[in-house]
């Protein structure tokens, strides 16, 4: 069963995410910045869905999903972007880099569930 | 006395760098106060403790105010108000204003009145103040940073009690489904049903052996009445030869006595002979009789006790069956009852994982938290280098400190709000209308 990638520079909000996915029966890997996600992805990660924070400190969310686009595990692998910002600029961005979906924090577990099953309908 | 206040002349760059100074603190006083409460308590006195020295160091130019500031200490500024330490006619702590007129000089009046200080030990000291204003932000920020920590500590504690309490509900859930799972209990039942089942064949096949006895003992029965009545109908043949021989000892008899002496021999052997039939009926008789009572004995005695056992024996094997079809719907209602007790134990886990799983995403408020204290942090991080930098520029007139004002400078931090209620406050602090923005949740493109 291939794991979900959470990307964010806070560990709440992934010690968070994943408990709420770990409970639903999906695996997942972690990482605190946009530079780590890309080294695990280089590394041999073959992830399911990518679920990434905007605001991190160097990379970017949005700059994260571009670089995995390009990468071959993840050039078709749902993305979302979950994010306190709800500016319409900032969710165009993210949509012109590439993600599948735009979540705002403090997103809702069940409704959080229902999109990933929606996006991964396979697991 | 000469009005000081009147003689002070109020530089524009100094009205400006006081409304600069109470312009970010009012939108620092809103950000901090919508953000967070307990850092209300820590942020606000501190700014207010700084703006408020600042401006009363910064409007006393009066040379009598300025010097009884300096003697009865920063708390004698905070208390009362600078501007109407100025003002001819305030009235204010007699000592205070007692000790400063008497400690002043007036060049045009020698009695009383307040001298004026060259203007430059002023805009030095003022620059000063404002160069201390840091030392303020850097707390402030400090204690912004404390406090993201300790609900970032707090919030992992919550995480990690609950992530053992759900894997604890796990393992019980788990445990109570394979002990009292629906397929090992159906194996179970299946298992014993089975083998009461082979106990009801065992009493069908008693029951039937029991009735194939029952047929071969009336089989036996009518055997042994016609061997009986076989047995009666000799001792009846053998009644017959008595009788006839009777008869004939009796013919012999009457023919001895015709034959006179010659014949009483013959009337002997007669009398002998009817003696003999006499016993022979007797005996046959005896014989009969002891061959009904066999009969009655066989007939009657052993086929009532044969019937009272079959009798007992179909009560027995009627209890037996009625006591395996009390235990087969005893298993019955403890199966349901197992069953009712897995879907309860189920759907409470069910209920149970909700809350729990609304907990793990409720602790996202610390991240949020988070970003707007960073923010704040920033903001205040912007204020500290532009008065600094104010207090550089009144120190020397040629120091340069951008084209951008402190305002410009906070109006530019809004675009690095993270939420929309960040900007919100920040327009209703500045007075702006709000655009109360529109936007889903959760947004699949």
């Amino acid at each position: 069963m291939k794991p979900v990638l959470l990307v964010d520079d806070s560990p709440t909000m992934l010690a968070s995410m994943s408990g709420i996915l770990k409970k639903a029966g999906f695996s997942c890997e972690t990482a605190g910045t946009g530079e780590a996600a890309v080294d695990k992805v280089s590394d041999g990660l073959s992830p399911c869905l990518v679920i990434t924070d905007y605001h991190m400190p160097g990379m970017h969310g949005v700059d994260l999903i571009g670089k995995l686009r390009r990468l071959a595990p993840t050039r078709f692998v749902p993305m979302l972007v979950l994010t306190t910002d709800s500016q319409p600029e900032k969710r165009s961005a993210a949509k012109a880099a590439g993600a599948t979906g735009w979540l705002v924090k403090p997103v809702d577990p069940t409704a959080l569930l229902q999109v990933v099953k929606q996006l991964v309908p396979s697991h | 006395m000469t009005d000081a206040a009147s003689e002070s002349p109020y530089p524009w760059n100094r009205v400006l760098g006081v409304v600069a100074i109470g312009g970010a603190v009012a939108a620092l006083d809103g950000m901090v106060r919508s953000t967070l409460p307990y850092g209300l308590s820590l942020a606000l006195p501190l700014l207010e403790v700084g703006a408020g020295m600042l401006l009363t160091r910064y409007l006393c130019l009066g040379t009598a105010a300025r010097r009884a500031t300096d003697r009865a200490g920063p708390e004698a500024a905070i208390d009362r108000s600078a501007v109407e330490l100025d003002r001819p006619g305030a009235v204010d702590r007699p000592e205070t204003i007692s000790e400063a007129i008497a400690s002043t000089h007036d060049v045009d009046n020698p009695v009383g009145g307040v001298a004026v200080e060259p203007q430059e030990a002023t805009i030095a000291r003022a620059a000063m103040e404002l160069g201390q204003y840091r030392a303020f932000t850097d707390i402030l920020n400090r204690q912004m940073r404390s406090v993201v920590e300790l609900s970032e500590k707090a919030a992992g504690s919550i995480l990690s009690n609950l992530t053992g309490i759900d894997a604890k509900i796990t393992d019980l859930l788990t445990f109570i489904q394979h002990s009292g799972a629906n397929d090992r209990v159906a194996e179970v039942f299946g298992q014993i049903e089975s083998e009461m089942r082979g106990c009801r064949d065992l009493l069908d096949l008693f029951s039937d052996r029991q009735k194939a006895y029952a047929g071969r003992r009336l089989q036996q029965q009518s055997k042994i009445d016609a061997e009986t009545k076989g047995v009666l109908d000799t001792l009846e043949g053998v009644n017959g030869i008595a009788r006839q021989t009777t008869m004939l000892s009796l013919n012999v008899s009457i023919e001895a006595a015709r034959a006179g002496e010659a014949g009483k021999g013959f009337s002997i052997i007669a009398m002998e002979i009817r003696k003999l039939a006499s016993e022979v009926q007797g005996l046959s008789t005896e014989v009969r009789t002891r061959v009904e009572g066999v009969m009655r004995t066989v007939t009657v005695d052993l086929h009532e006790l044969s019937q009272q056992r079959e009798e007992a024996e179909r009560e027995a094997v009627a209890n037996i069956a009625k006591a395996l079809n009390t235990l087969t719907a005893n298993l019955m209602t403890l199966i349901s009852h197992q069953r009712d007790i897995l879907q309860k134990v189920e759907s409470e886990n069910v209920a149970i994982a909700r809350p729990l799983m609304d907990i793990m995403g409720s602790v996202q408020f610390q991240d949020i938290i988070r970003q707007q204290l960073e923010q704040l942090e920033r903001m205040a991080t912007t204020i500290g280098e532009h008065i600094e930098a104010v207090g550089r520029m009144l120190e020397n007139s040629h120091e340069y400190i951008g084209e951008m004002t402190l305002e410009q400078k906070i109006e530019k931090l809004f675009s690095g709000y993270v939420t929309a209620d960040q900007r919100d406050v920040h327009l209703e602090a500045t007075r702006k209308p709000v655009k109360k923005e529109a936007h889903s949740l959760v947004e699949l493109f």
